[in-house]
């Protein structure tokens, strides 16, 4: 069952697209859809601190990828025949860059975006490098723009603050299972089976604490403290199981009533 | 030194778990096979949707964890028909301004709510209402003899992911071998230096990638994961050790590399494990014990 904090940015992302495709259709605009597009890729990964992170790299990463993209499109312009080496290439390349940070990942996809328009329209079209760079980058600059007027003014940090307790809490109820499976068997390899679980199940949690400044702009709120001392859990979890295996059971049963007495006090 | 060799000291900076690499591949197989496809087959006017829908469906099936070829041909059809038909409802609305409105916000909706909620499925939602609103800049099929022409011409392109899906080779273990060679890169500096932890990131990450791959591979990997543990226990990070045996341990950890490297199994009876073995008994032990476990997974 999905919390209420997803339920809301549920809701928050599908008023979030209706407006940007209001913004596409009223205007008007040549190439408007890149707005709708922008806001959907901003909004995708769901969590507000992933966003606004997303956010920032997506303008940078979409206009290099524009550049990169009118350039590979005023060399098939003259060679239309070279397309399908150019789609291997880009392939191969595309293969690299989408499991990398972000900025790198929306560089390809612009490309492949740019050019799936361009062919998929009429595959000969006449073509003007300069009004296809800044119909597009001014349509992602629009888009997320309205995603950040919005995030701001409308929908406020309320929900991002509960977004973070209940990534805080989930994390903090994992630890305390991966703790009690390791006191069920505390030999060296379920530490190490424990501190892979545990290292991965921190991963978005990191990645909120750190987007935190730019979410909360004001000082630390309670729940950035919260989602600082579960990750400071988890850390102490890691060293004890990873670094100190000669002390590891008995230092595990303290942290193991530490974790439970936190989560008491939640609930 | 081949792009896919195991180490590659230009890639391994970017792609340390050789991710990429087989993504790489893959993504670059369907695209050959796409463009022949496209050359000889019977193929629409504008055929990049198409190769662009199989080439998102592909990079899915490597992407979510799967152990079996009919479970990725099954997460296959259904991305394939879940994007498909995504655009298809999108174009069927295209004429109305308000009712496509409507239809956009019901749409994001459902797939939000139901799907962007489940952690394994989490992307697919924001893919399928950007390949939707792909369709309403021109190319979008708007009547139901164009929806079946273009479901003909997905089963057409897709076939060359069933082709690809079958006949790409499997490169779990290579994954599981570039992070084995990260550990032990680790284990080298763990050796030089003292005071160098294994719960740094670089080193969970290895172990992370390690364990999750685990599941998809042979039984006798699950014991080479226990003997890189026990490795780390019993000669890294043990404390009586001397300078001779750590360098010792060192060389021979080079060995090992290089050995993972050309994919060949790496013998015991060199003089650097001879003289480990003259020295220090459970340091030999730790290291045969890795080796061995490495042999048999060669084997």
């Amino acid at each position: 069952m999905p919390g209420v904090a997803t339920l809301t940015r549920v809701h928050q992302i599908v008023i979030l697209i209706g407006i940007s495709f209001l913004f596409y259709v009223l205007t008007n605009w040549e190439q408007g859809i890149w707005i709708l597009i922008s806001t959907v890729v901003v909004a995708g990964p769901f969590s507000t601190f992933l966003s606004y992170k997303k956010a920032k790299d997506r303008f940078f990463g979409t206009l290099l990828g524009l550049v990169i993209a009118a350039l590979i499109e005023y060399y098939l312009l003259f060679n239309p025949s070279q397309l399908p080496i150019v789609a291997v290439a880009i392939a191969f390349v595309a293969g690299f860059m989408v499991t990398r940070p972000y900025k790198y990942f929306i560089i390809i996809i612009t490309i492949c975006t740019c050019l799936g328009y361009t062919y998929m329209n009429v595959p000969y079209t006449s073509f003007s490098p300069m009004s296809f760079l800044v119909d597009r980058g001014m349509g992602v600059f629009a888009g997320v723009l309205i995603f950040i007027a919005l995030q701001q003014f409308v929908f406020g940090n309320n929900n991002s603050k509960m977004e973070l307790f209940e990534e805080s809490k989930s994390v903090l109820t994992k630890l305390q299972k991966t703790l009690l499976t390791y006191q069920q068997n505390p030999s060296t390899v379920t530490a190490y089976q424990c501190a892979a679980e545990i290292f991965e199940a921190t991963k978005d949690l990191k990645n909120y604490v750190d987007s935190a400044n730019i979410v909360f702009t004001k000082n630390l709120n309670k729940e950035t403290r919260f989602a600082k001392q579960v990750l400071a859990l988890n850390k102490r979890a890691l060293i004890l199981l990873i670094d100190k295996p000669e002390v590891v059971v008995s230092q595990i049963d303290k942290l193991l009533h530490v974790v439970t007495l936190k989560l008491n006090s939640l609930s | 030194m081949s792009v896919y060799t195991i180490k590659n000291r230009f890639l391994d900076r970017y792609d340390p778990f050789w991710i990429c690499r087989i993504l790489s591949l893959k993504i670059g197989t369907v695209t050959i096979l796409l463009c022949f496809c496209n050359a000889f087959l019977n193929s629409p006017s504008a055929p990049m949707t198409y190769f662009m829908t199989v080439i998102v469906c592909i990079a899915a099936t490597e992407v979510l964890p799967m152990n079996s070829r009919i479970k990725k041909l099954g997460i296959f059809f259904l991305m394939i028909f879940l994007l498909s038909t995504s655009g298809m409802l999108f174009g069927l609305f295209s004429f109305f301004n308000v009712g496509l409105f409507l239809f956009i916000m019901l749409f994001s909706y459902l797939v939000l709510r139901f799907m962007a909620t489940n952690p394994k499925v989490a992307a697919v939602p924001s893919i399928m209402i950007i390949w939707g609103t792909m369709q309403l800049e021109g190319g979008s099929v708007t009547d139901l003899n164009a929806i079946a022409n273009s479901y003909l011409y997905y089963v057409e392109f897709g076939l060359m992911g069933v082709i690809t899906i079958l006949f790409f080779p499997d490169f779990t273990p290579n994954i599981f071998k570039s992070a084995l060679i990260r550990i032990l890169e680790s284990d080298i500096k763990g050796l030089e230096d003292k005071s160098f932890k294994n719960s740094q990131t670089s080193v969970l990450s290895a172990l992370y990638v390690i364990y999750s791959k685990l599941p998809f591979l042979p039984l006798k990997y699950d014991a080479l994961f226990q003997t890189i543990i026990a490795f780390q226990h019993d000669l890294v990070h043990s404390a009586d050790l001397t300078d001779e045996v750590r360098s010792l341990a060192k060389s021979m950890l080079s060995e090992l590399i290089k050995a993972i490297n050309h994919d060949k199994p790496l013998s015991l009876d060199n003089g650097c494990s001879q003289k480990i073995k003259a020295l220090n008994g459970s340091a030999y032990n730790a290291v045969s014990n890795l080796v061995q476990g490495y042999n048999l997974c060669q084997a």
